[in-house]
């Protein structure tokens, strides 16, 4: 996007105007240089405070214990006092429990309980719980026959008890000890070494640096962290920009001058941007520094640890970070200045885009969480895929070139959606005086013009919903027969949606391309299956040649099996039906129409066709069709908005699927009838395909193309 | 300079249903000075809104120096100082600075935006504190520098809506005196005001506004003078008390 020179002017001076901004200062420069210095200053103050105070042992009562046990509990064993205590916090010594002797009433009752050891009823249960928390125990052991082989030790636990971990620890340490020594003894008696009992020994040698090792712990918060403070750097400039105009009433000054409202905006965007980014920076500076500090002194101090090196991620990482941020921060930036510009004041703004920071952490941590991978429709996720890409980058050894290609091209195509809406807001007299209307809207609008066409913002939460009803819907009706499986999410989650929208919002069925279509266009849409055929083929064939296909196909044998199951119940009509027919008219209905109607409007026909192919493509979810599928969501829009209706495009739609199904079939001899055929063709020499099918297509696609020409030029 | 052609523009308020703001209004003006009257809510603000493309009209067509409003907006806006009860300063900027960002606005650079900058100063006398944060300037301080902002690039077409609204009789003075000495035969100034003294002090034409529509236009003059000028207006806008 080309930078005005009107943009720039407006940019200083906000830059001034927040530069002169405590409260900005503070979070965007501040904040983030000191965060790492206090978390750790904190954390060592949190650490030292809880070793200073001592903690109450866990109290333990013993029944009938015998007497080596009960040592084995007050003081551990001789081998296990030497070792360090590298696990806990506390020393061996302080986790020593408390041992309680209980008054004869509990032990008698204790004692009951556990002679009902294999039928104990809830009540028993209950009184035992009692027991224990009468006399803050945490656990009882109980001995009932001390002589018996193997000796019977019953553990009654509290497990809600907040120090049952150290209790349960500590009785594990002390029976395990317990069982040595008689093992020890068996074995002494019987002439038997010790060694006996362990042929196979163990010994783990760590040989990555310990800083590496705490790099990839704590890889997953960096990214979680800079998305974060990426947002709310942009947010308080946001704020103060477009709410905090309006609040001071210098709004309407800025709008009376003569610059346009796209350069206006762009000014905003360009200072909110620069702030979240010099918070992202000094963020990751100060974490640098910070760890580099921390090694040094841990280095000094000899502990052996080097955690120097955690900061030697090298720049190139760090500038990989910054990189990768950038269209997140421009499109989280172009959101706030879009959200809080419908705020009347700033304190309204902060109520507006406290959703918008929750998404992002959410989107964010999901993506932090360990054991999740990245994966290619991951990626595509706006702000988890950045999060899991950068998480990847800083954990392995390798960089993950193909993920962190798609997670930014995903996010640069988001960025400049999002900008190119949001930089049309300002033109809208809405946006300027918030609540000029109040009218209602759609069918329930009170009063004035309603607008012909829904807008973008609707239409992609349409979408959304459509999404969102694919992958959890398709997942109620496991049970129902295969073709209700494929044809019920179609109806219910992709073209009832959007005709209900269109419904409600009272636009006419030909705002949303729903319009009668002439039998020229009908025409044309038949003369394209075949070149649309050969484009989606040609499209699959290029990638082949580039991804390996294995890498990219999920699930593409379970479509199969679905069909085969659709045709078991119904033959090939019912396959046609459920494949080519529903899919056809219901994905038309949403891609076509009331997506690229709507976000024609937010985003001009040109973003409109490409943003609609692209949805169209995500909503098939699957990588390996991906590719074609855009390609043909492209041609279908184009289609659409020649001929003013979407159904042309789903005779295309329809027989590019089906004629796709039935060579499938066909290639495994399912197909009655096409045998005699597939025998001819291939009895042709491939040299005469070559001269007969390209021309052919050539030609069909013209007439289409010629066909497919409007009489009349599309309204608005 | 100014042409409007059956302008409309109808709010919509969920208490009172459909407002038309503006309801009709064919006129136009080539320069002097333009008083606009009319009672609360008339319409005055709303029209001045319009022409300075802050609102888009729902009907009827406006020109400003040739362009029209909803096709060319900057250009418009290229020819327009605007200054209104809602058109305030941002408060962390000084005098100066604020002076120079809107002059940049306008297209003035380097040694133009200089020059243009001292003749305002002089001309409303900012010197005192063109140097001070305008969050510590005093009411009639602050509206000499919008006064000065709106001129800053000589615009043809001069906007003021209630210029003297909160300011005392000193600064009020100051304002008709600056608006006396902006008055140029090439130079159209709409002055929307309560204040029929300020009106005789300087208006070469009257528009009076009543629910939307232009009730009188003509010199302020063939109306009358002093009280008779203000019995007319009254009748005109229906104001007579029973
Ligand atoms: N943004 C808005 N939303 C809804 N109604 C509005 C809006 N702005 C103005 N109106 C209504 O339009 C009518 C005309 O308002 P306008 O501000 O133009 O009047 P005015 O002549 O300037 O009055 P005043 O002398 O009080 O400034 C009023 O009834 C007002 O309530
Ligand atoms: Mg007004």
């Amino acid at each position: 996007m080309i930078i005005s020179a009107a943009a720039w002017r407006i940019a200083k001076k906000d830059g001034l105007e927040v530069l002169r901004d405590r409260r900005t200062l503070f979070i965007n420069l501040i904040l983030p240089v000191l965060l790492y210095p206090l978390l750790t200053l904190f954390l060592i103050q949190v650490v030292q405070l809880a070793q200073a105070t001592k903690r109450d042992p866990p109290r333990i009562a013993t029944i009938g214990v015998p007497a080596p046990a009960l040592r084995f509990l007050k003081e551990p064993a001789p081998d296990e006092k030497t070792a360090p205590a590298n696990k806990s916090l506390a020393s061996p010594a302080e986790n020593l429990p408390e041992l309680v002797s209980l008054p004869p009433e509990a032990i008698s009752a204790l004692t009951a309980i556990a002679v009902k050891l294999k039928t104990p009823t809830p009540e028993d249960r209950k009184a035992a719980l009692g027991i224990l928390r009468q006399h803050r125990l945490v656990t009882a052991l109980i001995v009932l026959n001390p002589e018996a082989r193997p000796v019977e030790v019953l553990r009654l636990n509290d497990d809600a008890h907040p120090r049952m971990d150290e209790a349960k620890s500590a009785t594990d340490r002390a029976l395990e000890s317990w069982r040595k020594e008689q093992v020890k003894a068996t074995l002494d008696a019987a002439q038997v070494p010790m060694t006996a009992l362990t042929p196979i020994a163990t010994t783990t040698l760590s040989l990555a640096p310990v800083a590496e090792a705490v790099r990839t712990r704590i890889a997953g918060i960096i990214p979680l962290l800079l998305v974060i403070l990426a947002t709310s750097g942009a947010f308080f400039p946001a704020m103060d920009l477009i709410a905090g105009e309006r609040e001071r009433g210098t709004l309407e000054t800025l709008l009376s001058l003569p610059i346009r409202r796209r350069d206006v905006f762009i000014g905003k965007l360009l200072v909110c941007c620069a702030a979240a980014l010099a918070a992202v920076i000094l963020n990751l500076l100060s974490l640098v520094f910070t760890v580099g500090i921390m090694g040094a002194q841990l280095a000094k101090a000899g502990g052996g640890l080097d955690l120097a090196g955690i900061a030697g991620v090298g720049g190139g990482t760090l500038l990989l970070c910054v990189v990768m941020l950038l269209p997140l921060t421009v499109t989280v930036a172009a959101l706030a200045l879009a959200l809080a510009g419908v705020a009347n004041s700033v304190k309204e703004a902060n109520n507006t885009l406290a959703p918008l920071i929750l998404v992002v952490t959410v989107a964010g941590a999901v993506a932090a969480m360990p054991r999740i991978e990245p994966n290619l429709a991951l990626d595509l996720v706006p702000i988890t895929g950045v999060v899991l890409a950068l998480k990847e980058s800083l954990q392995s050894p390798h960089l993950p070139w193909m993920h962190l290609a798609l997670a930014g091209l995903s996010s640069l195509a988001v960025a400049a959606v999002v900008v190119t809406w949001a930089t049309r807001l300002l033109e809208s007299e809405r946006f300027r005086y918030p609540g000029l209307v109040r009218a209602g809207w759609g069918r329930w609008r009170k009063w004035g013009l309603k607008p012909p066409v829904p807008g973008g913002l609707e239409v992609l939460g349409i979408y959304a919903l459509a999404v969102a009803g694919m992958t959890m819907g398709s997942g109620l009706l496991t049970n129902a027969p295969a073709a209700a499986i494929v044809v019920i999410p179609l109806l219910a989650f992709v073209a009832l949606p959007a005709l209900l929208h269109a419904w409600a919002g009272a636009y006419p069925l030909s705002a949303i391309h729903l319009g009668r279509p002439t039998a020229r266009h009908l025409l044309a849409g038949l003369a394209l299956v075949l070149p649309a055929i050969a484009l989606s083929a040609t499209v699959g064939a290029l990638q082949a040649t580039v991804i390996d296909p294995k890498l990219l196909e999920q699930g593409g044998d379970k479509v199969m099996e679905i069909i085969a199951q659709v045709r078991a119940a119904g033959g090939i009509g019912l396959v046609l039906l459920c494949v080519a027919v529903a899919p056809g008219i219901c994905e038309e209905i949403l891609c076509r129409g009331t997506l690229l109607a709507g976000l024609r409007q937010g985003l001009g026909t040109l973003g409109a066709v490409l943003i609609s192919a692209f949805l169209f493509a995500v909503l098939h979810m699957s990588p390996w069709r991906f590719a074609p599928q855009c390609v043909l969501g492209i041609g279908l829009a184009l289609l659409c908005l020649r001929c003013g209706s979407i159904w042309p495009g789903v005779i295309v739609h329809a027989g590019h699927n089906g004629l796709l199904v039935l060579a499938e079939l066909a290639s495994s001899g399912q197909v009655p009838g096409v045998q005699p055929l597939v025998a001819f063709a291939r009895q042709v020499p491939p040299m005469t395909w070559g001269f007969v099918v390209p021309p052919l297509l050539v030609a069909l696609a013209a007439t289409g193309f010629r066909l497919s020409r409007k009489a009349s030029q599309p309204g608005s | 300079m100014l042409t409007l052609h059956g302008v409309r523009k109808t709010f919509y308020d969920p208490g009172r249903g459909p407002v038309p703001a503006v309801d009709g209004i064919t006129a136009s003006a080539h320069g002097g000075v333009v008083a606009v009257v009319g009672a609360n809510g008339a319409g005055k603000s709303t029209l001045l809104r319009l022409i300075a493309t802050l609102l888009v009209p729902d009907e009827g067509r406006i020109t400003v120096a040739g362009l029209d409003v909803t096709k060319d907006p900057e250009g418009v806006r290229r020819h327009l100082g605007y200054l209104s009860t809602t058109t305030r300063l941002y408060p962390r900027l000084t005098g100066r600075e604020l002076l120079r960002h809107i002059g940049g606005c306008y297209g003035l650079e380097g040694a133009a935006l200089t020059e243009a900058l001292d003749r305002q100063v002089v001309n409303f006398a900012l010197a005192g504190f063109l140097d001070q944060r305008l969050e510590g300037c005093s009411t009639g301080q602050l509206q000499r520098i919008n006064l000065a902002r709106t001129l800053i690039a000589d615009p043809p077409v001069l906007i003021l809506d209630e210029p003297t609204t909160g300011l005392d009789l000193v600064a009020s003075a100051q304002v008709v005196d600056a608006v006396r000495a902006a008055r140029k035969t090439e130079r159209l100034i709409l002055l929307c005001t309560h204040h029929l003294t300020e009106v005789e002090a300087c208006a070469d034409r009257l528009w009076l506004l009543r629910d939307g529509k232009l009730a009188w236009d003509g010199a302020p003059a063939d109306l009358g003078t002093g009280a008779g000028l203000d019995a007319a207006v009254r009748a005109h806008l229906g104001l007579n008390s029973p």
